[in-house]
């Protein structure tokens, strides 16, 4: 008897503890491997979204996108998240895309061409994705 | 009854030195939640930011002539303004301290207050019943934000010389 009810404490305790970590599970740092909604060069997204923002609100924002372009900056937010921006042709601004904190980009330089893929939250003063991987 | 602090590193912010006028803009799509669930929340597409996805502040440094922009140090700065977030308008008031760095540029720092309306609190509080992880034991109906909201801001300005 006294052992069926160490049981039913130990399942009640392992529920209790799966509920607490569902409540507070940190969210992801990157979009990993889910499906892209929309494939778009840097410079064409950027002048699209720049060229009609609430257009692009309505388009992007929440959206996965995977997008081309030449680095033009590298470096890195507060928290020391490896942050790209890619060029956008002859505008000012570009795509600004934060990876996850422990993503290593190390091996790139500003000149090099990439493909990354992220979550769109908007327009700064450059289109902004988050939760970045690079795609090959 | 527990602080639920979320975090934004993509703002843009600028300050005019003549006439004292600052502002700062923030995606809301771009705060970080500590807590896993209210991440979630934001991310729902029922919390429709696609309208207003900003946080938008306009505000003036009121006592500019006590600070002098040449000479490093930190200054006390009184900022009054107008706060724009999700919809709603707020004027706010927050003391914060400008320091004055040896590059020349500017680091501020103020904390800002504001009420959110009723409705808004009611489908955020809502939203977070129905994603209360259905193995916790505990009375949903004593789950809820409260209206206030605080935001700290410490932003460093400096001069963007982009071609």
């Amino acid at each position: 008897m006294k052992k069926i009810l160490w049981i039913a404490l130990l399942f009640i305790l392992l529920i209790a503890g799966v509920g607490v970590y569902l409540f507070n599970m940190a969210p992801t740092s990157t979009i990993g491997n889910q499906s892209v909604d929309v494939d778009m060069n840097a410079a064409v997204l950027y002048k699209t979204y720049s060229a009609d923002e609430m257009a692009g609100n309505k388009k992007y924002i929440g959206k996965i996108l995977l997008t081309e372009g030449e680095i033009t900056e590298i470096s890195k937010d507060e928290m020391g998240a490896p942050v790209l921006l890619l060029e956008a042709g002859t505008a000012p601004g570009g795509v600004l895309c934060t990876f996850g904190k422990g993503e290593d980009l190390s091996q790139l330089k500003v000149g090099d061409k990439v493909k990354v893929k992220g979550q769109c939250t908007g327009m700064l003063m450059d289109v902004v994705l988050n939760k970045c991987v690079l795609e090959q | 009854m527990m602080d639920v602090d979320a975090n934004n590193y993509q703002v843009a912010g600028t300050f005019n030195p003549n006439s004292g006028s600052i502002e700062f803009t923030a995606l809301i799509k771009s705060f970080i939640f500590d807590l896993g669930m209210a991440d979630r929340i934001i991310n729902d597409e029922r919390i429709n930011v696609v309208e207003k996805p900003k946080v938008y502040y306009e505000g003036k440094i009121n006592n500019l002539a006590e600070i002098d922009l040449n000479t490093p140090g930190e200054y006390v700065i009184h900022v009054s303004g107008t706060l724009h977030i999700w919809g709603m308008t707020r004027i706010t008031g927050a003391r914060g301290t400008l320091e004055v760095l040896k590059d020349g540029s500017l680091r501020t720092s103020a904390k800002f207050k504001m009420t959110i309306e009723e409705e808004s609190m009611n489908k955020v509080n809502n939203l977070m019943k129905e994603y209360l992880p259905s193995v916790i034991s505990v009375d949903a109906n004593k789950l809820g934000i409260s209206r206030d909201i605080y935001i700290d801001t410490n932003m460093t300005l400096k001069e963007i010389n982009r071609s």
